[in-house]
């Protein structure tokens, strides 16, 4: 049954240094201990009718929030041995990123939006959620039906709403929340979650495992070619609530399917922790393509609040001439740690890596990908745009390996860093481990400020100082958004826009 | 349309012009030649409103008005061009794209509405035909990877659809051999209309056979030293920029006079 | 800081330089003033504090140092093995610079075999211990300034167990035309011999000199050579350093080379590692005047089972300096090497130019490559690029010297040999150049299959 976890443990395991991002961090026996006493102290677990759980974080809470979800007993142990696991662990601090310290035990890890039944149709949904949907700019009705693309809405960690489930199951595709899919297809979950970014992976991974809430789950069986982009919407609402959303995503043998995510959340005060985890799996001959583009709260212009945006990406390329493509548009959150990889284990299989990461204001990022060169002939492209601008700090952190059986591997990395004002900073940190002799590997990085004569260029033929920055911004992450969706790559060129005004003048 | 009176201006601290007077005249054409480093790029800079360059002392009307306190967007705007002599790349940029946001700015500040894409692709492939621009370029990034003659061909392009009042040749003819130098001259003279003037700065004056000036001026050294009609140019093809400078400090009194004939 | 118990190899060695120290190293400078005798003391204190850095250490994370650990080096005090005849001594040296000399033995300094032409003259150039004995005021104000003891533990034991080194001071305005060469040479006929050999140079503002550091073994017995090298260059003064590691391959060979850089001084750097079976190699250097210019060149090559770590730092402090860095690698057998290139460009840093290039040819499956160039720049304006690559020859060059009638295996010894000689051609001294260039030879495959 865990055969993929064996695979992927040893795959993890062959990289004997597993370098950066790993949390190498140990363990403190006396910690556990006192967790350990501390287990059943409250006595409350199911009977709790609240929607919210009460605040921190122990055994109980995990018992509580997967008994609310009414999931299967493998669930609950699954989440247990990540808690378990998770105690032993420490908060990594080898990222480029300063913050206070994260009480875990002063955050809700459960929270529900109201409902009054199960819902039905989109009509049931409460209408106040909807139009916040709404007012947030994100369609769920007649024109994203006419766009062709399915919805699922996850809206305080718990799947709201879900269309064109019907006529993806016609083709056998299954789209939904997690928790759906926990019930209906307990055998797949079973077979793939954890087996891409294993509990053990880090801090954040295993605290997510534990406790996350809901998230959505994709399967693309055999030959099919997913019709439409699927995509969801997450958004961060009530407060203290950390959000750990888990979404998993399998193509099977020549399956296809190109997955969208965006973010947005609305201003807050409070610093809010976002431990989200994904895990693609792609068999022979597949392909995933996941796009994101992450515009969380980033604080205000003086760095108060923000969304901590903690997230672990990984997608395995499990089948020979597999391939899986991560396209990341990044501007929002106070601090962003998120290292979307992939490990390239069947031969000829393909990983690639665009990255846009703006920082402005305040904003911290700490973003790269990994890419895990196990099989033969096997080719990652790394493209990635960093722009600081205001207080920002932007970090480039990638990590190529090739090992001793990825004969013929090929890398190529490009980073560049744009500079807008003085007082930002931008910093590159690749890390480049080779073990097979015809492996070829290939970084290259610049880093400039935004062009003067381009400015002026531009306003000499009348174009407008905020508006002359943004198209050069613009052009300058080109190479990344023509990755994008046609209808992502419109929405996320506005928003660097947006996220820029005011850094220039 | 342009009045300069006793404009100074330098870069990095160092006096590039040093007291220019110069009236251009609606429906006009003038050439401003002078060896290297006389200033002729400066004064083409310092009207466009690089910020490099610093006017220490005089001032410039254009339409009458203060042109040195507004905005390079703002004199973009009012109907100044400059054909720059080194244009800019710009990566990742379409050329088109980057024109339609530049008409448009152009268009809504003169109260103009703005054009779509299908009545800007319209008004772009005539203008295209005029300098022979391949339409490839249009979709390529802002001169990113184009030969020299084609980034000379793009600026009069972006001319010819920006329609400006005062066009600042800086240099085109630079580096253009004799096939570039007739096309761009051509896409040059059909945009001549009573209502726009234009400044033509240049080294050489083989630019002025095809681009006929109502009047010459020689810089040298931060000033006019003579003004003249377009004969004025063969005589410095003759003689060289030696020969007019080595006439001395009378020949720019006897400019300063030329330009009140000018005026 | 370490929050977790230390390893126990590391305990036990820690402990046995401690001994050692109070046994062997305080014992030696015996004549020297109380505030080198100060500074010893506060090294040992660093080291006994952090120990030897692990894995922990992101400076250190990607160096093994257990070999290192598991047998003790005691310092090799004063000829345990003395017996090397003057000619044995010149075999090994560069015989072109053999004129101009200042020659180390097991840590010790030589004077008797030693000659330096041009003395005086603003020139002063001799063994540090003596130096330091006569109580040379630059020394005091400049001994392990750029190598901070606390920064670094293995610089901090140099600090405390240093016997000798090299001073050099080259006055205002002037220079010498011939480099001065050193040559450090280790023979001992048994395993566990340490030296830590102590350099400083200072250049008053607008002198010049080249200065090569030479290490060899004149055995084959696992020694440990632990050396720091101090560079303090002054506004518009030029310095040329190269540092050649050859020593035998049972040898440990550690290094930190710091340098400081006036207004528009220059220093360029090369860092050649030929031998020894574990080296690792620091190269930090500070840009701290406007309009500075360093060029970090450097070459590594690893045959056997060889480790050999390379760490460049440069720190863009003052505004419009320029830096160059380029690193080659060449690792076949079971080598293994690393690569970490710092660049940081600070806030006032504006205007810096800066460009790292690390290239690796790997010749074997079983060799392996780490390389992490790093930019890190908190400045604007400012023009930063790196690259790396890690790969096999170039297909088109072989194919080409092939097409010209070259059998494939020559064909990939001569491309390897040019990979590395491309650095070694911008050295300044011709004769050196050559007898590099030989060694290169040497110690490469002229052959290399596939």
């Amino acid at each position: 049954m865990r055969q993929g976890q064996d695979a992927m443990d040893d795959a993890t395991n062959a990289s004997s240094i597993p370098v950066m991002m790993d949390d190498r961090d140990g363990s403190s026996d006396d910690v556990i201990e006192d967790r350990v006493q501390q287990e059943y102290q409250w006595g409350w677990s199911t009977e709790i009718e609240a929607d919210l759980a009460p605040k921190g974080l122990n055994e109980n809470i995990v018992r509580f929030i997967s008994e609310k979800k009414g999931e299967p007993e493998f669930m609950l142990q699954w989440r247990l041995k990540a808690y378990r696991h998770w105690l032993t662990m420490r908060e990594p601090s080898w990222a480029n990123v300063k913050y206070p310290p994260i009480d875990y035990q002063d955050a809700y890890y459960y929270a529900a939006p109201k409902k009054k039944a199960e819902l039905q149709s989109l009509d049931e949904v409460d209408p106040e959620l909807i139009r916040t949907f709404d007012k947030l700019g994100i369609p769920l009705e007649e024109q994203k039906v006419l766009a062709g693309v399915a919805v699922d809405a996850v809206f305080d960690s718990v799947s709201v709403a879900t269309t064109f489930k019907s006529k993806l199951a016609e083709m056998g595709v299954v789209f939904g929340s997690f928790s759906e899919a926990v019930h209906n297809h307990p055998d797949l979950i079973r077979k793939y979650l954890g087996t891409v970014v294993p509990y053990t992976d880090n801090f954040f991974a295993a605290l997510n495992s534990a406790v996350f809430s809901d998230g959505s789950f994709c399967y693309v069986p055999k030959g099919v070619r997913c019709p439409m982009e699927l995509s969801t919407y997450f958004r961060i609402n009530a407060q203290n609530t950390g959000q750990f959303e888990r979404t998993l995503i399998v193509a099977d043998e020549g399956a296809y399917v190109s997955y969208l995510e965006g973010c947005t959340a609305p201003m807050r005060d409070e610093n809010q922790l976002h431990a989200a985890v994904v895990e693609l799996v792609a068999m022979d001959n597949a392909e995933i393509k996941y796009s994101t583009v992450q515009n969380w709260y980033p604080g205000d212009k003086d760095g108060k609040g923000g969304i901590y945006n903690f997230v672990t990406k990984r997608g395995a390329c499990r089948g020979v001439n597999s391939k899986i493509s991560w396209t990341q548009v990044e501007t929002g959150s106070a601090i962003t740690w998120k290292y979307p990889g992939c490990i390239l284990q069947g031969d000829n299989s393909v990983g690639e890596f665009y990255s846009v990461a703006l920082t402005n204001n305040w904003q911290q990022a700490d973003t790269g990908t990994k890419m895990i060169h196990l099989g033969k002939n096997t080719r990652s492209t790394i493209v990635s745009k960093g722009i600081s601008a205001g207080q920002g700090q932007n970090t480039y952190r990638g990590l190529v390996q090739m090992m001793k059986g990825a004969t013929n591997a090929r890398n190529f990395t490009q980073c560049d860093s744009m500079l807008i004002g003085d007082k930002c900073g931008a910093h590159t940190f690749p890390y480049i481990e080779v073990r097979n002799s015809t492996a070829q590997a290939e970084h290259e990085a610049s880093t400039s400020k935004i062009g003067e004569d381009q400015i002026f260029y531009c306003k000499q033929r009348g174009i407008g100082l905020e508006d002359a920055v943004s198209m050069i911004v613009n052009g300058f992450c080109k190479e990344v958004f023509r990755e994008l969706p046609m209808e992502f790559a419109v929405e996320a060129q506005k928003l660097l826009g947006v996220s820029l005004e005011g850094s220039v003048g | 349309m342009l009045e300069i009176r006793d404009l100074h201006a330098t870069v990095e601290g160092k006096e590039i012009l040093r007291g220019i007077d110069l009236a251009v005249k609606v429906g006009e054409v003038h050439a401003i030649m002078g060896p290297n480093g006389s200033g002729k790029s400066t004064l083409a800079q310092v009207l466009a409103g690089h910020p490099a360059y610093v006017v220490t002392k005089g001032e410039v009307l254009y339409q009458g008005k203060n042109l040195l306190e507004l905005q390079p967007e703002e004199r973009a705007q009012r109907g100044i061009f400059l054909a720059f002599q080194y244009p800019v790349e710009i990566p990742g940029v379409s050329n088109s794209y980057f024109l339609k946001a530049a008409l448009n700015a152009v268009r809504k500040a003169q109260g103009l509405e703005e054009l779509d894409a299908i009545d800007f692709l319209e008004l772009v492939k005539d203008k295209v035909k005029l300098v022979e621009l391949p339409e490839a370029l249009l979709h390529r990034p802002v001169n990113e990877g184009f030969s020299g003659g084609e980034k000379k061909r793009n600026e009069i392009f972006q001319l010819a659809v920006l329609e400006p009042r005062l066009a600042i040749l800086d240099e085109t003819d630079s580096g253009l051999d004799i096939d570039a130098l007739r096309i761009v001259s051509q896409g040059v003279n059909r945009l001549r209309r009573p209502g726009n003037s234009v400044l033509v700065v240049t080294h050489y004056q083989r630019l002025l056979n095809y681009i006929v000036p109502d009047c010459v001026h020689v810089l040298v050294n931060g000033r006019i030293v003579r003004s003249g009609s377009k004969e004025l140019a063969l005589e410095l093809e003759e003689k060289g920029y030696d020969g007019i400078a080595d006439e001395g400090d009378e020949t720019v009194a006897e400019a300063a006079q030329g330009e009140a004939r000018v005026v | 800081m370490r929050d977790e118990p230390r390893a126990r190899n590391d305990t036990d060695a820690v402990a046995k330089y401690l001994s050692a120290f109070e046994s062997v190293g305080k014992g030696s400078w015996q004549d020297a003033p109380a505030w080198l005798a100060d500074l010893r003391q506060n090294a040992i204190r660093a080291f006994a504090e952090s120990g030897f850095p692990g894995r922990k250490d992101e400076e250190w994370r990607h160096t093994n140092l257990t070999p290192l650990l598991q047998a003790p080096f005691v310092p090799l005090v004063n000829g345990v093995t003395d017996a090397v005849a003057e000619s044995q001594i010149e075999a090994l040296a560069i015989p072109e610079l053999w004129k101009n000399r200042l020659v180390f033995v097991n840590g010790s300094y030589r004077p008797a075999l030693s000659s330096i032409a041009g003395q005086g003259d603003g020139i002063t150039v001799g063994g540090l211990a003596s130096v330091a004995a006569d109580g040379q005021p630059l020394l005091e104000q400049h001994l392990a300034r750029l190598a901070d003891p606390g920064a670094n533990p293995l610089a901090a034991l140099n600090t405390a167990f240093a016997q000798d080194g090299t001073f050099v001071h080259i006055a205002e305005g002037a220079s010498l035309e011939e480099p001065i060469y050193l040559l450090y040479l280790t023979s001992t006929l048994e395993d566990g011999g340490a030296t830590h050999p102590r350099n400083l140079v200072v250049l008053s503002p607008h002198a010049r000199v080249s200065v090569l550091e030479h290490y060899v073994s004149a055995c084959a017995a696992a020694h440990f050579t632990n050396g720091v090298t101090e560079l303090v260059v002054a506004d518009g003064a030029s310095l040329e350093h190269v540092r050649v590691q050859d020593e035998c391959l049972l040898a440990f060979h550690v290094s930190a080379t710091h340098g400081s850089l006036g207004r528009t001084a220059n220093l360029v750097s090369y860092n050649l590692s030929f031998g020894a079976r574990f080296a690792r190699n620091d190269v930090s250097v500070a840009l701290t005047g406007e309009n500075a210019l360093c060029t970090l060149n450097g070459v590594y090559l690893g045959t056997g089972e060889r480790r050999i770590d390379n760490h460049t730092s440069i720190d863009h402090v003052e505004p419009a300096c320029e830096s160059h860095e380029l690193y080659r690698g060449i690792l076949g057998g079971k080598s293994r090497g690393v690569f970490r290139g710092r660049i940081l460009v600070r806030p006032n840093a504006q205007k810096t130019d800066a460009k790292q290039t690390n290239n690796c040819l790997i010749l074997s499956d079983e060799a392996v490559i780490d390389t992490m160039p790093q930019l890190e720049i908190f400045a604007n304006d400012v023009k930063c690029t790196h690259g790396a690559t890690v790969g096999e020859l170039d297909e088109e060059a072989v194919f080409y010297l092939q097409a010209r009638g070259i059998a494939r295996p020559d064909a990939r010894g001569m491309l390897t040999h040019a990979f590395a000689s491309e650095v070694l051609s911008r050295l300044s001294n011709e004769a050196a150049r050559s007898f590099l260039e030989t060694r290169l030879k040497t110690i490469l495959p002229q052959k290399t299959g596939v």
